[in-house]
């Protein structure tokens, strides 16, 4: 694991975007059998998730998650001398959609953009980067847009995944001040890529219809995370010499509830320390982390202990990391619909 | 390891209460309510009470109860 180490960088604001169309898994009935039906809302744990129409890319709900943000805490765009947006339905294949996310959001021609391509585990990987820039006092304040669609990527028969996955945008402000220390435990394992994998549609199988959709082997991903996940925790823990009784706050990529849970299980960490918002958005990859913070913690009158907090980011690549952050100093805007 | 055990633990995760008939001899993959979130706590029982996480192609392989039963039993020893 590659372990990263700050101190005194932090996120300052937060911000999510959803589309309005709410897309009930109960609805799905006849499309999946009762006991199926049944265990997608009760032990997956989603409800219902959004999907974007045709015409809206994960840039544009996180355009409307940056302005919110802006406006809640009187942000100067010139401010941002970095923007990452991190996604796997950027608006083309080319030029990166930073650049012109940057644009339509009044940043300078002096701001450093970039796209990062990671799925599930990115919301750790897109905050590891942005900490990478802050620390350079030339870097003011670094904006990290992570969004997806992934309603775009599923076949709409495929009964595994239609349930699952949902759209949503998310912004989130990283700049100097007083969060004290942080740390990112970062890891990665191709040589299991295929389970989770859309394989046409790139350069090495170029387009072809229904194979162009996300495929996945549900049962290798789980084996992956019971390996991966609480053991990379339980390290990152032994890193900075804390334990799980240290911890205020673990917010798991909002994958699978039933999954998470056993997580937690194995970590013996309280249900009561895991905010989900999965029941109402439904999986949303790299969206998830900050989105699950936008819905559960805006009120800080719950979880309000919020100093020791854990983010939990895993899946395809296979690509995982964990982060060790402070959220008490850090600003959490209402959610937003576009 | 005992495999009567073992066939109530998996049919432990079926919430079909038409669904009662469970055996070494079941051909899971034909029960209506195998699913694959079905699939996922199986992985989670056998983990739990085998300290075994069985891949994927070999629960697919696996057809009958006992296979999968045999399955962790390969993987324990496996993993020494």
């Amino acid at each position: 694991m590659a372990i990263l180490d700050y101190k005194d960088i932090g996120i300052s604001a937060i911000a999510a975007c959803v589309p309005p169309k709410v897309m009930k898994n109960r609805d799905l009935a006849g499309f999946l059998n009762a006991e199926e039906l049944l265990k997608v809302i009760e032990f997956v744990g989603i409800e219902e998730k959004r999907y974007a129409e045709p015409d809206v890319c994960a840039s544009d709900l996180c355009y409307k998650a940056a302005l919110k943000l802006f406006e809640d805490n009187q942000v100067n765009p010139k401010e941002i001398d970095a923007l990452i947006f991190l996604s796997q339905t950027p608006d083309y294949r080319q030029p990166a959609t930073a650049p012109h996310l940057a644009s339509r959001l009044g940043l300078s021609t002096g701001v450093l953009s970039f796209d990062v391509n990671l799925a599930c585990s990115g919301y750790v990987y897109g905050l590891a980067t942005s900490y990478a820039f802050a620390v350079n006092p030339g870097v003011r304040k670094v904006l990290l847009l992570t969004g997806e669609t992934m309603s775009k990527t599923i076949f709409q028969n495929d009964k595994g995944m239609v349930p699952l996955f949902g759209d949503a945008g998310t912004a989130t402000l990283i700049e100097q001040g007083e969060f004290g220390a942080s740390t990112f435990s970062l890891n990665s394992d191709g040589s299991k890529a295929d389970v989770l994998k859309m394989t046409y549609g790139g350069y090495r199988n170029l387009s072809c219809g229904k194979e162009e959709t996300l495929q996945m082997d549900g049962m290798e991903v789980f084996n992956f995370g019971i390996r991966a996940v609480p053991s990379d925790i339980r390290n990152l823990l032994k890193h900075i010499g804390k334990t799980v009784e240290d911890v205020d706050l673990l917010i798991y990529h909002q994958a699978n509830k039933f999954m998470t849970d056993f997580f937690s299980k194995h970590l013996k960490l309280s249900s009561e320390k895991t905010p989900y918002s999965l029941r109402r958005f439904g999986n949303t990859s790299s969206a998830s982390v900050p989105l699950t913070i936008v819905s559960e913690l805006h009120d800080c009158t719950k979880y309000s202990a919020r100093e020791s907090v854990l983010f939990s980011g895993f899946g395809s690549g296979l690509s995982w990391g964990t982060a060790w952050l402070n959220l008490s100093r850090t600003k959490i805007s209402e959610l937003v619909e576009y | 390891m005992d495999i009567t055990e073992f066939v109530s633990q998996f049919a432990d995760q079926f919430m079909n209460p038409n669904e009662t008939d469970f055996s070494p001899e079941t051909r899971f993959h034909e029960l209506s309510g195998w699913s694959s979130m079905t699939a996922l706590m199986e992985i989670a029982m056998m983990e739990e009470n085998y300290g075994v996480t069985v891949p994927s192609e070999e629960i697919r392989d696996a057809v009958t109860i006992q296979d999968l039963f045999d399955a962790v039993k390969r993987n324990k020893e496996k993993n020494g």
